[in-house]
């Protein structure tokens, strides 16, 4: 028989105590709301610099659409010059040829025309050279920067002509 | 009483160095991270915004281009038929003959009764539905019963493109 030496049970003490434990409970849970936190922050800063990688290539797409645009209607514009020149040019040539025999005086007969950009080459005949050089010469040079001629006789009144006519300091344009 | 103050003491400066802890190596770097983040990422928004919207305005403009300019853009989108461009030759000039002579240039000769008849050709080609360059030389000669004219054309197209 074991001696007692109270009348009530002893009750059950702990080492440590209870506002220790609520205490260390607290501070590991708000630790872990914390650490939680963090974490849930850095994946937010890595969907935002995911974002900004995207939002980088989509620049970089929506800026060669636009060059590609940009580069069309260029083309489009430039097609629209193109087609203009192509018309001045033609609507120039017509034009030229046509003033050009409206100068021939009947006195002249006309073979053969060689009309290159800068230079016209006329080959005809006359019935002397003075004609020639009455009737045709002048509005020639008022045209070209440089005009020729060379005569041959063919017959009493006949002469075989050959006119050399250019446009001067546009050769390089 | 005195053993319990000094317990809640410690617990609280315990509490504080782990929460200062926590703010100062991990939350506050994270917090600064993301707002530097938040200011970039707005103003790539705004940029792609504008920058999506700058496209939409250029698909307009293109669009309204290509509906002002359709007939140049068609006329320069479309392959040159010799064939087709003959028949228009033989209603203005005779014993027409056409020869490519390089990439998009073509040498035509032909015979016509009277010059005026190589004026309409002109406008002709003007109206084709190729955009034509009648270029040079234009070699003209005049013979007993006819006329003999020689002259190249320049196809403008986009064929002019592949080749470059």
């Amino acid at each position: 028989m074991k001696t007692k030496y109270s009348f009530i049970t002893p009750r059950k003490k702990f080492y440590i105590d209870n506002f220790t434990i609520f205490a260390t409970i607290f501070i590991v849970i708000v630790s872990i709301i914390l650490f939680f936190s963090g974490l849930y922050l850095d994946n937010i800063n890595k969907s935002f610099k995911n974002k900004l990688i995207d939002y980088k290539h989509k620049i970089v797409a929506l800026k060669f659409n636009e060059k590609e645009i940009n580069s069309q209607i260029s083309q489009y514009i430039d097609i629209v010059k193109q087609k203009k020149r192509a018309i001045q040019v033609n609507q120039s040539l017509k034009n030229g040829l046509k003033n050009f025999f409206t100068l021939i005086p009947d006195q002249i007969k006309i073979n053969k025309i060689y009309m290159t950009k800068y230079q016209v080459k006329i080959y005809g005949y006359t019935n002397n050279p003075k004609t020639y050089k009455l009737l045709l010469e002048p509005p020639l040079k008022s045209i070209f920067d440089k005009t020729k001629v060379g005569f041959t006789k063919v017959s009493k009144d006949k002469y075989l002509f050959s006119s050399y006519n250019e446009i001067k300091g546009i050769h390089n344009e | 009483m005195s053993n319990k103050i000094f317990q809640i003491l410690i617990f609280l400066i315990f509490f504080s160095i782990v929460l200062i802890f926590f703010l100062i190596f991990f939350i506050i770097p994270r917090v600064k991270e993301y707002k530097a983040n938040r200011i970039i990422l707005n103003k790539y928004e705004r940029f792609y915004q504008k920058e999506q919207f700058n496209l939409e305005m250029l698909k307009k403009k293109k669009k309204l281009t290509y509906q002002k300019y359709q007939d140049e853009i068609l006329k320069y989108d479309r392959k040159f038929d010799k064939k087709d461009f003959l028949i228009i030759l033989k209603k203005y000039l005779k014993k027409v003959f056409i020869k490519k002579i390089a990439n998009n240039r073509y040498k035509i000769n032909g015979e016509l009764d009277d010059i005026s008849k190589f004026y309409l050709l002109i406008d002709e080609i003007n109206r084709y539905k190729n955009i034509i360059k009648v270029d040079f030389p234009v070699i003209y000669k005049q013979n007993r019963a006819s006329i003999t004219i020689s002259f190249i054309i320049y196809i403008i197209n986009k064929d002019i493109k592949k080749r470059s």
